[in-house]
């Protein structure tokens, strides 16, 4: 569908839910607000404590507050949001607080759908994130590499290979494009806030707060840096081999890993000997974690569900051509075989690759 | 005889232009040279002739390039290099699908147990280890199968993922299968979960049948699209009614109990499904070999096609294209010569053979074969 063909359908009302869209932003300007107004009115300082609390929720992982009713003022707490993520610039509170918002907005267009506003969907489809989206009563068409670069689980009804998919075009429910969205939105957000720029100084109120947020978020990390000790000496660090150690890192650190990183690491800590409520304590620390999905899976990878197969991590050689390892182990093929073999007191070899 | 492969690889060097690939400055080159260990990687061209230019004076044993583009191809480190976005790529690789001719020219000896035979088992037959020592061969039966994966893949690659003929750059590899490029810039950036997706629709794998089942009276069930249905529904029930045709009446697909659904399923997906290496299509980073160069293993030339020519050449006509050496006689000795290799069959009980030129630089590329006159 060309985006021409959609009338712009959304109401003030709905620019508090979608502040992200760019009609939303016009209406910023309209409001005439600087930075030096933010940190030095009154009006400016409400935006700058309502987005404070946000970027503090995020920080503690926490649902965030309901949008403000005024769309003028939510917009205005929005974009300040994002300029102070923009400010702290640690990528993983960027992911975790849009992981957090798109949750939230998934949930309002669900609302939509459900009073029948399906060309609000369209148009957050089409108009902001560019997707390629064609209404086919009663589904919707979604072209494959936007399906692909959004889908929420990689098993089951959601995996390509289950989707009638013809001539690259995949047919999804109207619920299901709203997941799509969910996903799609957090990128988009992600995406707003690599692009904000701040001109000229940050205010001293507004670097205050930036401030702030960043000491929240790196005692926070502190926090999930003991958690990694803790687990990691159950066996000596030394015992995991170099790329699941890194994994282990980056997920302890609260960085989204693709699929088939966190497949290696719940496979090779459930054979380990970890159990699925320690390796599930190790995924808490994702930023778009959630408890029914996330047991679901490491269930199903300890052989709980499904195939009732335990399954073994990838071999080195896959690890590589996936892109979760970058060294090469002297004698090991796998990385179990380094875990045993350190276990038993030998060291092996280790080389960086690239 | 290996100074007489080197000399063949550069007088082919010397007489032809290798046409520079798409985006030829943005990607990453990687050489292996005869008679080095290891390989030369983070290499970058500015243009068509510094690339041919290498080519003549270093005459390398295997080129590769990057599907990958980036903005600082020959920095050392994958971090520095500035990844703009990877071709997606898929490898066919006789090794993945069982062929006939497998037992006329492929060998293996046990590692474990020291006993050899032929063909390609997955494990020794004597001790059962995996740890085989093996050698393959091509022929042109190979080429036929790897043919018939790679239409395979053209036609999911058109139908499903609307991905037309004009828009795929065919290579054969100058070994055993075929590298197909698809050309659309709009792909370029998908991340590897989003090609393993791609990957694993065109091997069907993670296909739950349950969910294109549909419980019926009696215990039977139903399968729940007919053959007008796109993608993997249609093309399992087209396949079914084609098994089933005798016990179709009227129209559509009969009734059947679960597990025979099942069967069937299994059996049309392993029919249908195209025998790609998915870790090729999957990494981002990939070298892959370069069109137009040699292939070091058997001297054949990496050759480009288009997808009619795929469809209309047979495996003869492509293996003559890839040859680009003469055939005037050699004499070579070598053990456990292949039965069948490239358009040849061998028949011989001597370890001495005389073989045209193509044939015994490959004999001794991939052989060890000695060249006596
Ligand atoms: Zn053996
Ligand atoms: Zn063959």
């Amino acid at each position: 569908m060309s985006a021409t063909q959609l009338r712009v359908v959304l109401t003030p009302e709905d620019f508090s839910r979608y502040p992200f869209v760019p009609e939303a932003l016009s209406s910023l300007r309209e409001l005439e607000l600087t930075l030096e107004d933010i940190a030095s009115t009154p009006l400016g300082n409400l935006i700058l404590e309502k987005a404070r609390e946000r970027l503090l929720k995020a920080v503690e992982g926490e649902k965030l507050p309901s949008p403000e009713e005024d769309y003028m003022l939510e917009v205005a707490v929005f974009y300040t949001t994002l300029l102070i993520l923009a400010g702290v610039g640690d990528d993983r509170l960027t992911e975790k607080f849009s992981t957090l918002y798109a949750k939230a907005v998934y949930e309002f267009l669900l609302k939509d759908l459900e009073k029948g506003s399906r060309d609000k969907l369209l148009y957050l489809a089409v108009k902001v994130l560019g997707w390629d989206v064609r209404p086919v009563d009663p589904n919707v068409l979604i072209h494959f590499k936007y399906f692909v670069s959004a889908q929420p689980e990689f098993t089951g009804e959601w995996k390509l290979t289950n989707r009638v998919l013809e001539k690259g075009y995949v047919r999804v429910s109207w619920r299901e494009l709203a997941r799509l969205l969910e996903t799609g939105v957090k990128k988009y957000v992600i995406s707003l806030v690599q692009r904000a720029e701040v001109s000229g100084n940050i205010p001293e109120g507004v670097y205050r707060v930036v401030e702030e947020v960043s000491r929240a978020w790196s005692a926070r990390q502190q926090d999930i840096r003991s958690v990694a000790r803790d687990i990691s000496s159950r066996r000596g660090e030394e015992a995991l081999p170099p790329c699941i150690r890194e994994l282990l890192h980056q997920q302890l650190s609260g960085k989204n890993l693709p699929h088939s990183a966190r497949f290696a690491l719940a496979s090779f800590l459930l054979n380990i000997g970890f159990s699925v409520e320690e390796t599930l304590e190790v995924f808490r620390h994702s930023p778009d974690f959630r408890e029914d999905i996330a047991r679901y899976q490491v269930e199903h990878i300890a052989g709980l569900r499904g195939s009732r197969v335990k399954y073994l991590p990838y071999k080195c050689d896959n690890m590589r051509s996936y892109g979760l390892c970058r060294w090469s182990c002297e004698g090991v093929k796998h990385p179990l075989q380094y875990f045993y073999r350190a276990l038993r007191g030998r060291r092996v070899k280790v080389k960086e690759l690239w | 005889m290996s100074s007489l492969a080197l000399n063949l690889f550069k007088s082919y060097y010397r007489r032809t232009y290798v046409p520079p690939p798409s985006h030829l400055e943005k990607r990453e080159y990687g050489f292996q040279l005869f008679g080095v260990q290891g390989m030369l990687r983070h290499i970058s061209f500015g243009n068509g002739n510094e690339l041919n230019e290498f080519l003549r004076s270093r005459v390398p044993q295997h080129a590769y390039y990057s599907t990958a583009l980036y903005e600082s191809p020959s920095a050392p480190e994958m971090s520095g290099k500035g990844w703009l976005g990877a071709e997606l790529v898929f490898d066919i690789d006789i090794d993945h699908v069982d062929t006939p001719c497998k037992e006329l020219h492929d060998t293996w000896k046990c590692k474990n147990c020291g006993a050899e035979g032929r063909g390609q088992p997955r494990a020794c037959p004597v001790c059962g280890s995996e740890n085989l020592e093996r050698k393959s061969w091509v022929c042109d039966i190979c080429i036929n199968s790897a043919r018939d994966e790679a239409l395979k893949l053209l036609d999911l690659l058109e139908n499903d993922f609307g991905v037309s003929r004009n828009e795929v750059a065919i290579t054969f590899s100058g070994h055993r299968g075929f590298h197909i490029h698809v050309q659309r810039e709009d792909f370029m950036s998908l991340d590897q979960d989003a090609r393993r997706e791609i990957s694993d629709y065109v091997r069907g794998l993670g296909l739950e049948p349950e969910l294109m089942l549909r419980r019926s009276k009696g215990g039977l069930y139903a399968f729940r699209y007919d053959a007008e249905t796109p993608g993997w529904p249609g093309r399992i029930a087209r396949y079914a009614a084609l098994l089933l045709s005798e016990r179709i009446a009227g129209s559509g697909l009969p009734e059947l109990p679960k597990a025979e659904w099942e069967d069937l399923i299994k059996t049309a997906v392993n029919e249908l499904s195209a025998k790609i290496d998915e870790k090729v299509t999957i990494d981002v980073h990939r070298l892959i070999r370069l069109p137009g160069t040699l292939h070091g293993k058997t001297g054949l030339k990496v050759l480009e096609l288009t997808a009619s020519e795929l469809e209309a050449l047979t495996a003869e006509d492509i293996l003559k294209k890839a040859i680009v050496f003469g055939d005037e006689e050699v004499r070579v000795r070598m053990r456990k010569l292949p039965s069948r290799v490239l358009l040849y069959t061998i028949e011989s009980d001597s370890d001495v053979v005389n073989v045209p030129l193509h044939l015994a630089l490959y004999l001794h590329l991939n052989g060890g074969a000695e060249v006596l006159r």
